[in-house]
């Protein structure tokens, strides 16, 4: 009787909001994307690739959310085992589970050591690291509902920080808009060649929040939602590659390993309003952390249902040491860390993992007409 | 094109991520094409019935 009203209790907690959701899909997807210029190969039309690329994102996004539609009380672990059964959904739980964990290392790491390099130099990255694992696994321990509502409270942080980053850029005197002219200037082919790998990274990643979107209270806003945060960061990525390219240049943009604290070193008002690199570490600590955090939730979440395990709280204490001991054994550099990143993760490894739900959404249809001929 | 040793030099994770997804990718396409295939017939067979 007690264990039922304590799960009880616990199936009540675990709901959140649409401003929740809202903001986790949002933290999630600005992430780590502030770091990079994305679709710097087209030089100074990379807004054009990220403007493209959100277009067709939106479509990736709608078949997502149109599979959570078909299980609205499913997280993906448990579509795939009702649609696959038992045997043939056991294996690929197994590798979204490692999926989710391998892209949580790697920017577990990326973040430690983007830290240890830049703002700590003589911290040693076990410490970093530490303390980023330590505040994942008590988040994680205390529940979904704690995630989002700090992403609530932390969401305006971060844009309230960005949005100040491009307005002190702006008035700074160090933009140049004559570096986005000419426009095409190699047609269009060298665009839509980078326009997959930004589709792919960061909009295919949300694939993670089928592992989520359950536990939505109101459930018929998903897509709403989802598709708003596709706009939204689409908006935030042109913004800040128009900010870049314009300050930086499109060749220091696509050389400088984080073009954004570039951006902020340059920012100089009246020698007054300098070194604004703070704004940056607050940027880079949120989006990563949370980016971290969701999909090492995800990894968890997916073990659990797969295995059946009840107590999380373990799992959690367990997966987080091999998070931390794969992700300082792995990553030899972070040399090495962006090559697999550019080499394996955004060509295959999220292409895979985010195609996989394209071809789920065929099966359910093809299936429910089956079944409708019956 | 992606390389068996440049695969190798990625780690093991990479390699079971890529192998194993683009198995499961094959698995889920035969599905998808055999259950067109089981529609189709029984489509035929209910329209020949009636």
């Amino acid at each position: 009787m007690l264990v039922n009203t304590v799960d009880k209790k616990v199936d009540i907690m675990e709901q959140i909001t649409k401003s929740q959701l809202f903001s986790l899909m949002l933290l999630y997807e600005i992430g780590s994307t502030t770091l990079f210029a994305l679709g710097i190969g087209a030089k100074q039309d990379a807004w054009i690739v990220v403007l493209i690329a959100t277009v067709i994102s939106l479509g990736l996004v709608w078949v997502y959310t149109e599979v959570y539609k078909q299980y609205p009380d499913k997280n993906l672990a448990e579509i795939l085992h009702s649609l696959l059964g038992k045997w043939l959904s056991g294996p690929l739980i197994l590798l979204y589970a490692l999926y989710f964990f391998s892209s949580s290392s790697f920017n577990y790491f990326e973040f430690g050591e983007i830290i240890r390099t830049t703002f700590l130099i003589n911290t040693p990255q076990l410490v970093v690291l530490g303390v980023f694992l330590f505040t994942t696994i008590y988040m994680i321990t205390l529940g979904f509902e704690v995630i989002a509502r700090t992403g609530e409270i932390l969401m305006p942080i971060l844009l309230i920080f960005l949005v100040t980053i491009y307005f002190l850029a702006s008035f700074s005197g160090v933009l140049d808009i004559q570096e986005l002219f000419p426009v095409l200037e190699n047609g269009i082919k060298p665009v839509l060649k980078e326009v997959y790998p930004v589709v792919k990274f960061p909009f295919g990643e949300s694939v993670v929040f089928l592992m989520y979107w359950h536990m939505m209270n109101k459930k018929e806003h998903v897509r709403k939602i989802a598709l708003l945060v596709v706009c939204t960061t689409g908006a935030i990525l042109v913004l800040s590659n128009l900010i870049m390219i314009t300050i930086l240049g499109p060749e220091l943009t696509a050389k400088s390993e984080i073009p954004l604290l570039r951006v902020l070193f340059n920012i100089n008002i009246a020698d007054i309003i300098t070194n604004l690199d703070i704004m940056g570490v607050i940027i880079i600590f949120i989006g990563g952390f949370y980016k971290t955090l969701l999909n090492f939730y995800g990894a968890v979440l997916a073990v659990s249902t797969l295995f059946k395990i009840k107590n999380k709280k373990w799992l959690t204490i367990i997966m987080g040491i091999g998070l931390i001991v794969y992700s300082t054994t792995y990553y030899e550099s972070i040399s090495f860390h962006r090559w697999v990143g550019f080499e394996f993760n955004t060509p295959y490894i999220h292409s895979i993992f985010s195609s996989v739900p394209i071809l789920i959404l065929l099966m359910i249809w093809v299936k429910n007409k089956t079944k409708k001929l019956k | 094109m992606i390389s068996l040793q440049s695969l190798f030099e990625a780690g093991i994770v990479p390699s079971i991520l890529i192998l194993g997804g683009s198995l499961y990718i094959a698995i889920l396409l035969f599905m998808i094409v055999s259950y067109v295939i089981i529609y189709l017939i029984k489509r035929m067979i209910n329209k020949s019935m009636s």
